[in-house]
């Protein structure tokens, strides 16, 4: 039932997310309802995800907010690299050509938009947890990284934290579908925090 | 009326620039991408509205306005955070800020900056 609970949770964080998504390319977006997995950080194998096929070229766009004070830890979106050019180009209000895609490297100006994205995206999932749980969570400004999923390692995900929440989600952009994934990895204290206030939320009816 | 937008992000001020130049023809405009920046054209241009982002390196926006109502209480401050947590809207409230808008700006947000920045109640 705590399961439950937290998938309603996110649901409703990433229902605004994509809203505000909505905003930035000023286009409709779906966010399909995540599947969500609490895992220990020790258990995080990135190649499942490449296996899925979500990441087809093995090549990802890993962007990253960390946060910090009673609620700690870091949020994770990886998109493929060429969807995320689709992303960054509808942010923008620009076509993008075929050449366009073929080209791996991401401009600054490719990147601040991700910046952005993953500012507003990862603020919203995350920043909500804070209003749940009535604290304040300090978060760091946004990191941007291109690299091949294979060599994304799992210390690098977990940092030093314990726990990972894994949302598998699909952005659907009018006629463009972009997978993606998002990682929430938590420390020990953040996670009882979370399942305190859904306990509490369930009032006594886990027990 | 002088404007200055503090964001690190290009992409956010492009978009406000391009957004009050539309609204606000007779306005001037200057842009920082850092806090320091910010604080440092804040004394030189002497804005009447300042137009901040919280999160950015460095300085970041909370201990810009707290440095900025060190000595001027009067100049109008607006807040435009992804950040949405009510503690941190409340925070900044406290050091006197005129509006506090979520990113992104949608039409109705677009629409309140507007009015505050026209003087509309």
């Amino acid at each position: 039932m705590q399961k439950d609970v937290l998938v309603e949770l996110f649901n409703i964080h990433v229902g605004a997310s994509a809203s505000l998504l909505s905003t930035m390319v000023s286009r409709k977006i779906i966010l399909s309802i995540p599947e969500i997995e609490l895992i220990s950080g020790s258990d995080i194998n990135l190649f499942t995800f490449e296996q899925m096929g979500i990441f087809d070229s093995g090549e990802a766009v890993l962007s990253n907010i960390k946060f910090d004070g009673e609620f700690k830890g870091a949020a994770f979106i990886l998109f493929p690299t060429q969807k995320v050019k689709r992303l960054v180009s509808a942010c923008l209000g620009e076509e993008i050509t075929e050449d366009d895609l073929g080209d791996e490297n991401l401009s600054t100006d490719e990147i601040d938009v991700i910046k952005e994205i993953c500012n507003v995206t990862l603020n919203s999932i995350v920043g909500e947890f804070g209003n749940l749980i009535n604290i304040k969570i300090d978060f760091m400004t946004p990191e941007v990284e291109f690299s091949l999923v294979s060599s994304i390692t799992p210390e690098s995900i977990k940092g030093e934290n314990n726990y990972i929440l894994i949302l598998s989600t699909s952005f659907f952009i009018e006629d463009i579908s972009i997978k993606g994934v998002i990682l929430i990895s938590l420390n020990d204290t953040s996670v009882k925090m979370i399942i305190n206030k859904i306990d509490e939320l369930l009032g006594g009816q886990n027990e | 009326m002088k404007i200055l937008v503090v964001d690190d992000s290009q992409f956010a001020r492009k978009f406000i620039g391009k957004l009050l130049s539309e609204h606000l023809q007779e306005a001037e405009f200057e842009f920082a991408s850092t806090g320091e920046e910010g604080f440092e054209l804040y004394h030189s241009f002497n804005p009447d509205f300042i137009i901040t982002d919280l999160l950015m390196p460095g300085i970041d926006g909370k201990m810009l306005i707290k440095l900025i109502r060190h000595s001027d209480k009067n100049v109008k401050i607006v807040v435009i955070s992804a950040d949405v947590q009510k503690a941190v809207k409340l925070e900044v409230e406290e050091n006197g800020i005129t509006l506090f808008l979520n990113k992104p700006l949608d039409q109705e947000k677009q629409g309140l900056l507007l009015n505050v920045l026209k003087g509309v109640n």
